[in-house]
């Protein structure tokens, strides 16, 4: 059990979503960064589908109420080492208010987060009131359930996973890569040149449905009526005022704006990882490069599944 | 049929270029006939009223192009356009109140439709509506049929919470929000029954190509249960 003691800016129960709901107009949902929370759920020896929380901000201080081996994987926190297991005994403290530069991080924890799977997941829909605890980000009083894990006795942890497998996003400017959207044609030149040279900063407003970004307006002439289409996790839509959104986890399954770009998905968990006020460029790849870019990441990910699987197989080893 | 890619992971498949029952049914077809033989990493199939979207896993559905596999699989499936089947429409009737506690637009559409409220009631209720597409909030269906004496925009500025159950009206559209969510259509109605819950088996009431009428309640009571 894990008491929350200080719930934070926003916490919430997340695992890696909901897939197979969008057609009854229900968002996939789950971590913003599913690189972070599936990094930090391997550090613990959970599966890949184990729920873990997601703090935004200003995380939670949390107090556990049994022994539990928890990972972090994210944005750093001031005074918790990250990217390696940590073995807490019964009643320990960990804070996570002090998210470097308010960013996001994932905690993951031996066993996993137990709430009950809704829709075949555990991750919370804010904006629908289900799933997650009791549909709701955390409040203090609060009381998780964990999973049964493996029994894990001592701390077998003497490493850490490398950084480059959740590089913080911490320089100013960021480029995120996109493939043309389905609208892209829409756009006269000179908006499609502003989409390519154009600088555009996050907006606080931003949430787990959008990325809000602000920057010289992208003009569309509607050379007819847009219908309401599907979207995808990624894809930059452009309502009429020219400041374009890009949808996240939580985002509505149709949209009704044209769509200029769609964000590729190895560069999803990255738009996850920027703050407030940052500034990102987008660059254009080919479907080629894209999916290449998301063999890669899935490779490395699976290489370090498979060395952490190796070092825990040595532990306790004569 | 035109195929685009949305991102790396999804397919899109446009299917004309207007908002009318056809083109939503042979959307609603081609869903059903890709439902009937699933292709191996394929998470969402989501018909809407003239695009069709596939997204996929691509370590799922594997080889170096998984875009290209995902739409030969689509392009192959619609080569059997005969064998098709129609998702068939069930048809609901769903109680409503339009009493004044229910309907907060009702007296002001009226007005602007130059009708009495009681004509639009009259008018609205007897039509028989068609699920054109599941979509923006989970279980809210956007309604096609809504008569063009019935048809007012969008308000200016959307309501930022909606009472659950509220019927409204907005251009072609006619719905009701299933949760409390924001809204910019004209609330004419209210009804207690339940579009969405997550712990049911079948989490959503109505679904693509089912048929929808409404019955005038006097009171909002009286709508809780389908006739």
């Amino acid at each position: 059990m894990i008491e929350v003691l200080r719930p934070g800016i926003l916490t919430t129960v997340q695992d890696l979503g909901r897939p197979g709901w969008r057609s009854s107009g229900v968002p996939v949902g789950g971590a913003l960064d599913t690189m972070a929370l599936r990094v930090a759920n391997a550090i613990v020896g959970n599966d890949d589908t184990a729920a873990g929380l997601e703090c935004t901000a200003r995380g939670p201080v949390l107090r556990f109420l049994a022994p539990a081996h928890v990972a972090l994987a994210g944005a750093a926190v001031d005074g918790v080492e990250m990217l390696r297991e940590l073995s807490l005994p019964a009643g320990a403290e960990l804070s996570l208010e002090n998210i470097q530069r308010a960013g996001r991080v994932y905690l993951a924890i031996a066993g996993g987060v137990e709430v009950p799977l809704v829709l075949g997941s555990r991750s919370t829909h804010l904006a629908g009131g289900f799933g997650g605890f009791e549909g709701r980000a955390l409040r203090a009083g609060d009381q998780v359930a964990v999973g049964p894990s493996g029994g894990v006795a001592e701390p077998r942890a003497k490493w850490s996973v490398s950084a480059s497998m959740v590089p913080d996003v911490l320089s100013d400017l960021q480029v995120i890569r996109v493939l043309a959207g389905p609208q892209y044609e829409w756009f006269a030149e000179a908006a499609q040149q502003g989409l390519w040279n154009e600088e555009f900063t996050v907006m606080s407003m931003s949430d787990r449905m959008g990325l809000r970004l602000s920057g010289e307006p992208i003009r569309c002439e509607m050379p007819r009526e847009m219908i309401s289409a599907p979207v995808a996790l990624g894809s930059l839509q452009v309502p009429p005022d020219g400041q374009p959104i890009v949808l996240l986890a939580d985002c509505q399954t149709l949209g009704g704006y044209p769509q200029i770009a769609t964000v590729i998905s190895a560069d999803i968990p990255r738009l996850a990882r920027l703050r407030p006020r940052q500034r990102i460029r987008f660059e254009q790849v080919s479907l080629v490069e894209a999916q290449y870019h998301r063999r890669v990441m899935d490779t490395a990910f699976a290489a370090l599944r498979a060395g952490l699987a190796e070092k825990m197989s040595h532990h306790g080893d004569p | 049929m035109e195929y685009r890619h949305l991102g790396d992971c999804c397919v899109l498949v446009t299917m004309g270029e207007s908002i009318d029952e056809g083109t939503s049914q042979r959307v609603a077809r081609l869903a059903a006939a890709l439902r009937s033989r699933w292709l191996h990493g394929v998470l969402d199939i989501v018909p809407a009223f003239s695009a069709l979207a596939v997204h996929f896993d691509p370590t799922g559905v594997g080889g170096t192009d998984p875009m290209q596999r995902v739409t030969e699989w689509i392009a192959a499936t619609s080569m059997t356009e005969v064998s098709w089947v129609a998702e068939n429409g069930r048809t609901f009737t769903i109680p409503v109140c339009y009493g004044e506690e229910c309907a907060p637009d009702l007296i002001e559409v009226a007005l602007r439709l130059t009708m009495r409220p009681e004509d639009l009631v009259a008018r609205h209720s007897s039509i028989t509506y068609r699920v054109g597409a599941m979509g923006f909030s989970p279980g809210f269906a956007y309604m096609l049929g809504l008569p063009a004496d019935l048809q007012v925009p969008r308000r200016a500025t959307p309501r930022t919470r909606v009472p659950p159950g509220s019927v409204g009206i907005g251009g072609v559209f006619t719905g009701i929000y299933p949760s409390d969510t924001p809204g910019g259509w004209h609330l004419i109605g209210r009804t207690a029954c339940v579009l969405f819950d997550p712990a049911r088996q079948e989490p959503c009431l109505l679904r693509t190509g089912d048929l929808v009428r409404f019955l005038p309640r006097a009171t909002f009571k009286e709508t809780e249960r389908l006739p």
